[in-house]
């Protein structure tokens, strides 16, 4: 295709993206091209607060009552645990050279701003402590199923399953990463983090993924996204852990 | 915003209460079903308040960020279950069961915005009101409706810019000038 037809297309599609309209691969190859596209930025620019406008052609509804309370009482609970961390909850003393990449994106995890992420965890944790489910008899060698708690998608499901050293990941209702993009998992142990397996979800939001590295000792799974291939270290703050204490 | 950012529960929670009615009913117009909705509404201010979206001004006002928020995960929804197979709820029908009554005169502006929006919307020629209909509300790509109408692609995206273009005329004010 000529550089010529290759921005006709482009533009064209430019009413299907803001309108949410583009499948998740052409959206990709459009959203990369809008940062050095000028024109089309443009072109988005104009069509843009149209299509925002169209949300307000819904008619207002008021919610069950629970709903408020609902939401409510998770913001409370994270409010009252970022308060609780106080001001200096975001400072780390500075780490070693070789450890600095993993350590800032751990700061990140774990810092005031995220703060809410780890009181979600913390929540998940207060009922998963004790919660990790032996599935078959005693002894060495019993599955043990340790709940998924993701971030920020309620419809979203999952259990690690343990057994031993060894552990799988399976997921339901969660959306694709992306094109070019993939889920990976962290193995956190002691505060540090080893990259383990990719994987990505069907069209039903499932998957699953055996870890090659053991959890035997780690204190934390993590999912993260990651561009397509995995990462040596994460570049994305997780969306979602499992508590193996 | 900025205190919500700072993570204000108090302040969240004015702009839940601001914004709650617009955005159940545009999670429930999208989704059909009222369980679904409500996810998709926890979903989305949670993910506001856990700092996961940052509030853009270039999308406009808080509320029309917000409702961007809500569209995005409602189509999340729609496309990652079976909700499409679902009747979707018309507008005539929210507006007869759970319409939020007008209570202030800010609330009575919104309604008159909203129905602006429906006549540009409803003013459009019905091809191509229908496609941007089934993308937006339907959360289809271009794809499905060039296969639903059995229209060619290309077709399909030139109706959406049109419409769009439309309604631009209608709603947006020009730049510069008088």
């Amino acid at each position: 295709m000529s550089d010529r037809g290759r921005n006709e297309e482009l533009m064209a599609n430019a009413a299907a993206w803001v309108l949410n309209a583009l499948p998740d691969d052409e959206a990709a190859v459009f959203e990369a091209e809008l940062q050095t596209n000028t024109a089309l930025r443009e072109e988005v620019a104009r069509l843009r607060p149209v299509a925002d406008l169209l949300a307000l052609a819904a008619p207002s509804a008021d919610p069950p009552p629970a709903l408020h309370g609902r939401i409510m009482a998770i913001v409370e609970r994270e409010a009252d645990l970022l308060q609780a961390a106080g001001p200096n909850a975001d400072i780390v003393a500075a780490p070693s050279q070789p450890e600095a990449e993993r350590r800032r994106w751990l700061d990140r995890v774990f810092a005031r701003p995220l703060i809410p992420v780890l009181a979600t965890f913390a929540v998940a944790i207060v009922i998963g402590i004790g919660v990790g489910v032996g599935l078959s008899g005693g002894g060495g060698g019993k599955d043990v199923s340790h709940p998924v708690t993701f971030v920020a998608d309620a419809s979203a499901g999952g259990d690690l399953v343990t057994h031993g050293k060894n552990a799988e990941i399976t997921v339901t209702g969660m959306p694709s990463p992306g094109a070019g993009h993939v889920y990976q998992v962290w193995v956190m142990k002691d505060k540090k983090v080893t990259p383990d397996n990719v994987f990505t979800v069907n069209r039903s939001g499932e998957g699953s993924v055996a870890l090659r590295n053991t959890v035997d000792g780690a204190q934390q799974v993590l999912i993260s996204v990651e561009p397509e291939g995995g990462s040596q270290q994460p570049t994305t703050t997780p969306i979602a852990s499992t508590s193996l204490s | 915003m900025h205190l919500v950012r700072k993570g204000d529960a108090r302040a969240f929670e004015v702009v839940v209460e601001r914004h709650m009615s617009a955005a159940f009913g545009l999670a429930y117009r999208m989704t059909g079903t009222r369980a679904t909705a409500e996810d998709v509404i926890q979903d989305a201010l949670l993910s506001l308040w856990r700092a996961n979206t940052r509030y853009d001004r270039a999308r406009g006002s808080v509320r029309t960020w917000i409702l961007g928020i809500v569209h995005n995960r409602a189509i999340d929804a729609l496309r990652r279950g079976s909700v499409h197979d679902r009747r979707r709820a018309s507008d005539e029908g929210i507006e007869e069961r759970f319409e939020a009554p007008d209570r202030t005169d800010v609330e009575v502006a919104r309604r008159e915005e909203a129905h602006e929006v429906r006549s540009a919307l409803s003013e459009l020629p019905p091809d191509q009101g229908k496609v941007i209909e089934l993308a937006y509300f339907g959360g289809f790509t271009h794809v499905e409706i060039a296969d639903m109408l059995g229209e060619p692609l290309g077709t399909i995206k030139g109706r959406m810019r049109l419409g769009l273009n439309k309604m631009r005329g209608s709603l947006v004010a020009p730049e510069g000038g008088s």
